[in-house]
């Protein structure tokens, strides 16, 4: 195994993702890669189909949230010595091929941020993409950072700095925090173009509207 | 009036709530027992909050109650939010530490894996198609195949 993927864990979160979750891991793990699943408390076989593509399962035995899986699984890449961190969206609307030229950024980086708006968009509606455009803007003015996409869940990270960019919000609002989170803490980010195919089923799974007024709710009152 | 007697049995029994909860630091005891006398007194002698009203410049007795009674709510939701908020921190640290030991403990072979349909929750949303069924019986296969080895 190549020291790269021996020094990376790729860490997933994911929440009743059973009818999928066996492709998404085992595509990785077929690349070499060391794939740490957290199953965040789902109700379906997430877990067995996760272990039969391959990874490594941790199980949160109550649902808590995108934010505290992501965080488990970081905590878990950092016990078992990790020197980088990607993670990686769990109904398949990433390419595990970007995970090479994410790492290969964190040369001079402390972080690197998969961008849509850099890289492509496969199937998005008019309206998706509009939406994700309004996030962009808004998650901007939240951050104070300059970026050309908001919250794509596709991010390598090194390990040393994976305790300054501690995920304390446990629903949806970590990646707004992650985002303040690099400006107060001064880190170096760059954006690395990659490609989002979006499907029936991770359309499904994304967020509405509607879900991001509870997000801006726990961004502004959980501390 | 019959009011007031429902007012001070109401006072009654939250002092004696309160008392009941031994483990209470006295400086809570003193807080809550000032709270209700005063409380009591003013239910006993409605004039009296008459005149404290006008001495801090509100209207009516009655007012200046409503108004003390709202700030205490919120004053008790924040409080209560913030500790929910920290149980809920909790929480997740407990939740997390126990799943990162227990992938631990079954990578270091300390824990068998569970078994492929082990967390098939018996309330899963979804019907089984045929593919699951088929991985269903493929597991319990397997679990049968192993279960001698495991007795021995």
């Amino acid at each position: 195994m190549d020291p790269l993927r021996r020094d990376t864990r790729v860490v997933i979160a994911a929440f009743n993702e059973g009818k999928v979750i066996r492709n998404v891991v085992s595509e990785v793990v077929r690349d070499g890669w060391s794939v740490i699943l957290v199953d965040d408390g789902s109700r379906d076989n997430t877990a067995a189909e996760a272990r039969a593509g391959g990874a490594v399962v941790l199980r949160h035995v109550v649902n808590l949230g995108q934010g505290a899986a992501l965080q488990t699984g970081i905590d878990c890449a950092l016990r078992q010595g990790a020197k980088y961190i990607v993670t990686f969206d769990a109904d398949g609307q990433h390419n595990y091929a970007d995970i090479p030229a994410l790492i290969a950024a964190l040369e001079d980086a402390d972080i690197a941020l998969g961008s849509r708006f850099l890289g492509s968009v496969e199937g998005a509606t008019q309206r998706r993409m509009a939406m994700l455009r309004a996030a962009v803007m808004m998650s901007n003015r939240l951050s104070g950072l300059r970026l050309t996409d908001a919250h794509c869940g596709l991010r390598a990270m090194r390990a040393e700095v994976a305790p300054k960019l501690r995920i304390t919000q446990d629903r949806m609002a970590h990646a707004s925090e992650l985002l303040r989170k690099i400006h107060t803490g001064g880190l170096r980010v760059v954006e690395v173009p990659v490609t989002v195919r979006y499907t029936a089923h991770s359309m499904a799974k994304g967020q509405t509207g509607f879900q991001a007024v509870r997000i801006l709710f726990d961004y502004f009152f959980r501390p | 009036m019959i009011i007031r007697i429902l007012l001070i049995v109401g006072l009654a029994a939250t002092a004696w709530l309160v008392f009941l909860r031994r483990k209470r630091l006295p400086v809570h005891i003193v807080m809550v027992t000032g709270l209700l006398v005063t409380a009591s007194a003013a239910v006993v002698f409605p004039d009296l909050t008459q005149a404290v009203a006008e001495f801090v410049g509100v209207g009516r007795g009655s007012d200046l109650v409503t108004y003390l009674s709202i700030v205490a709510v919120m004053f008790v939701l924040v409080h209560y939010y913030t500790k929910f908020v920290e149980q809920q921190e909790k929480i997740t640290q407990l939740t997390r530490e126990l799943a990162i030991l227990r992938a631990e403990l079954e990578l270091a072979g300390r824990l068998p894996v569970p078994a492929p349909d082990a967390q098939h929750a018996p309330d899963a949303p979804d019907a089984p198609d045929a593919k699951d069924a088929k991985d269903a019986q493929d597991a319990k296969d397997a679990r049968d195949a192993a279960k001698p080895a495991a007795a021995s």
